[in-house]
């Protein structure tokens, strides 16, 4: 078992009341799954990612990753998982401003621990896979240069830098073209298929069946919606 | 943390730094301004300090005289000599020295006689010609290199620090070339720019400047003294002594004044400590408030910079690799701003070295070269020191609201 959410349960506070975001969520996912989530808009769903990347604490429950609760964990140790372990990419645009997008590639790299890859292996890396997601002659632009999808494939590039044993993804597809959206879940698919396990968040119903299960958040309940054999 | 190093990531880290600094080029500019400012304080006023502590303490060794006895109203013109300037003088009889000499408690005396030189084609300025009577001498001499004072001859001069001789040696008065036979060390007051000469030798030019059509008074022709050197013995009471002096002058009917040196210095030494306690509190003042600025701008600059660091935790960076890369950025941003303040610093100071001693009324002595490099390099270690500190608090105090870190759908 890869990771584990147990009786997860996240709070926040709104004018006084708190509000239950994530409640009770039981949850757990092995290597090569590919499980897709979907959900309303404010049903909990960034809150819960956010949880089991260990970058929001729960309120209750826990949540195990390789067995270890990420809990009991210091930050040195939550950093490297969430580093080359765990790869999240967040619903928003999170490359940095300053940076090309060559540098915004390679800052988990440099910045984080980085697990075992040399620096060339990386490089060669990055060439593939920007090559794949069609931003070759990209590689310089800042940001501000890059329209919305792509920035989105750009943060897929980067989750895939470091060969995690887990991808979180915050609706991947969210503002791709039918064409793009198919090519990033091919991918997914063909990552689960290597051993990986990714976790995406998506409203497009076109995307559900490259999935092996699908969920639906509802009001902070994780519900099993459907299950599809027919990957596996 | 080998691997660390193959990896560049120090490169990358500074980078970074760098790139964001380049992004907010007021905030940046803003704060390399403080840090400057530091620097610049620090820097300068600490020379400022030395220098005018080393130039009293000069003085008060080269002072040999503890009473000097000038013409009714030069006392504040021979003060002034003492300290910089080039003031015109009158003149005393000759036989005053011989009552000095009777006076209780009067160990020495000597003449000298003062004149200023409109054209030395040394100098740009004006120097100050003072004679000397080498057979009773006490101040001037005693600071003269032995080797020297055997090679003077007649016609020979001293001259003080700042005086420049022509490469020949020599130094023109009145059309007449006269050999230098030394240079005396700085005293950083005005008797650097004064040429030593003896009586004969200053008769000699008053004579070449009549020739030339300038009629001064000469020392010789009229028996005149432009001050009375007392040295008094050891333990005397000065006070005493000045009172005695004053009424045998009057009983002659010579109008004096008697110039205290310990009290030119007492003066002086009251100044520079005004000085040093404001420079002091100036620097305390204005390291207290740029630190603050600096901590101000740094946590308004991380709070706008908050997706920044989210990003970086969600790719795995940890806490403590992001305050390197704020306290890399807060060094780099002081590190260039102290340069630039002991830059600033050091033009200020030194093109107007003269110019600040003269208006301070405080001599000044530039200290050693390694003295200055030792300063600059403590004002920039402690500018840098601040800088990265301010950043330091700033990110610390940021981090500490635990959901900083974390991005919220809309905060892009
Ligand atoms: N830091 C916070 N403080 C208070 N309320 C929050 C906070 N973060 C999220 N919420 C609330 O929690 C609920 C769930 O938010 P969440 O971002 O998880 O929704 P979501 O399912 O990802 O929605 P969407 O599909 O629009 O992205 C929302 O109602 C949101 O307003
Ligand atoms: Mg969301």
């Amino acid at each position: 078992m890869l990771i584990r959410a147990k009786n997860l349960v996240k709070n926040y506070e709104r004018e006084g009341v708190s509000h239950r975001v994530v409640d009770q969520v039981n949850f757990t996912m092995d290597s090569g799954e590919f499980v897709i989530v979907k959900g309303s808009s404010g049903s909990g769903k960034t809150t819960l990612l956010n949880l089991l990347t260990g970058i929001l604490k729960p309120s209750g429950g826990s949540v195990f990753f390789e067995g270890d609760d990420l809990k009991k964990m210091d930050d040195g140790k939550l950093s490297e998982i969430r580093n080359h372990r765990i790869s999240y990419i967040p619903q928003n645009d999170t490359l940095l401003s300053n940076l090309n997008l060559w540098d915004n590639l390679r800052l988990p790299f440099f910045l984080g621990k980085g697990g075992d890859l040399k620096e060339g292996e990386l490089n060669e890396r990055l060439k593939v896979l920007l090559e794949e997601f069609g931003l070759s002659d990209r590689k310089c632009s800042y940001p501000r240069e890059l329209s919305g999808g792509e920035i989105r494939r750009a943060l897929i590039i980067r989750s895939l830098s470091l060969s995690p044993d887990l991808i979180i993804a915050d609706e991947p597809t969210g503002s791709l073209d039918p064409l793009t959206t198919l090519t990033v879940m091919e991918k997914f698919r063909r990552i689960a298929k290597e051993g990986i396990a990714v976790l995406a968040v998506s409203h497009q119903p076109e995307t559900f069946p490259f999935g092996d299960r699908l969920y639906e958040m509802k009001e902070g309940r994780l519900l099993p919606a459907k299950v599809f054999t027919n990957k596996k | 943390m080998e691997k660390e190093q193959d990896r560049g990531v120090g490169r990358y880290i500074c980078r970074c730094a760098w790139q964001s600094l380049k992004q907010k080029l007021f905030q940046s500019v803003l704060l390399g301004c403080f840090a400057a400012l530091v620097a610049f304080l620090v820097f300068a006023g600490t020379l400022l300090g030395s220098s005018m502590e080393s130039g009293i303490g000069r003085m008060k060794e080269r002072l040999g005289a503890d009473l000097m006895i000038v013409p009714h109203g030069q006392q504040g013109k021979t003060e002034k000599l003492l300290l910089t300037g080039n003031p015109e003088f009158s003149y005393l009889d000759r036989d005053l020295e011989q009552v000095a000499a009777n006076t209780k408690g009067v160990k020495k005396t000597t003449s000298q006689f003062y004149f200023s030189s409109v054209s030395a084609d040394c100098c740009s300025t004006r120097v100050q010609l003072i004679a000397f009577d080498p057979g009773t001498d006490f101040a001037v001499l005693p600071w003269i290199n032995q080797e020297e004072m055997k090679k003077t001859k007649k016609g020979q001069v001293l001259i003080g620090a700042d005086v420049i001789a022509q490469g020949d040696h020599t130094i023109r008065f009145y059309g007449e070339k006269h050999p230098v036979a030394g240079k005396l060390s700085r005293t950083a007051t005005g008797l650097d720019q004064s040429v030593f000469m003896t009586r004969d030798t200053m008769n000699k030019i008053l004579e070449d400047a009549k020739k030339k059509g300038f009629h001064f008074l000469s020392p010789k022709d009229k028996g005149k003294v432009s001050a009375v050197l007392i040295k008094a013995e050891e333990g005397a009471n000065l006070d005493k002594i000045e009172t005695s002096l004053l009424k045998k002058a009057t009983a002659k009917g010579d109008k004096i004044d008697i110039v205290s040196t310990q009290k030119v210095i007492g003066t002086v030494s009251a100044q520079y400590e005004f000085f040093r306690k404001g420079i002091r509190f100036l620097q305390i003042l204005f390291i207290l408030t740029s630190s603050l600025v600096l901590f101000l701008i740094f946590s308004f600059s991380y709070r706008e910079r908050k997706k920044e660091f989210a990003v970086l935790r969600i790719v795995g960076v940890t806490t403590g690799r992001i305050r390197v890369m704020t306290c890399t950025q807060g060094g780099m941003i002081s590190l260039i701003g102290g340069l630039i303040g002991l830059l600033t610093g050091a033009l200020v100071l030194f093109p107007f070295r003269v110019l600040i001693s003269d208006s301070l009324q405080v001599p000044m002595i530039t200290p050693a070269a390694v003295t200055i490099a030792f300063v600059a390099l403590m004002a920039l270690v402690l500018t840098v020191l601040l800088g990265v500190a301010a950043a330091d608090i700033a990110i610390r105090t940021l981090g500490r609201a635990e959901t900083y870190f974390t991005l919220r759908e809309g905060e892009a």
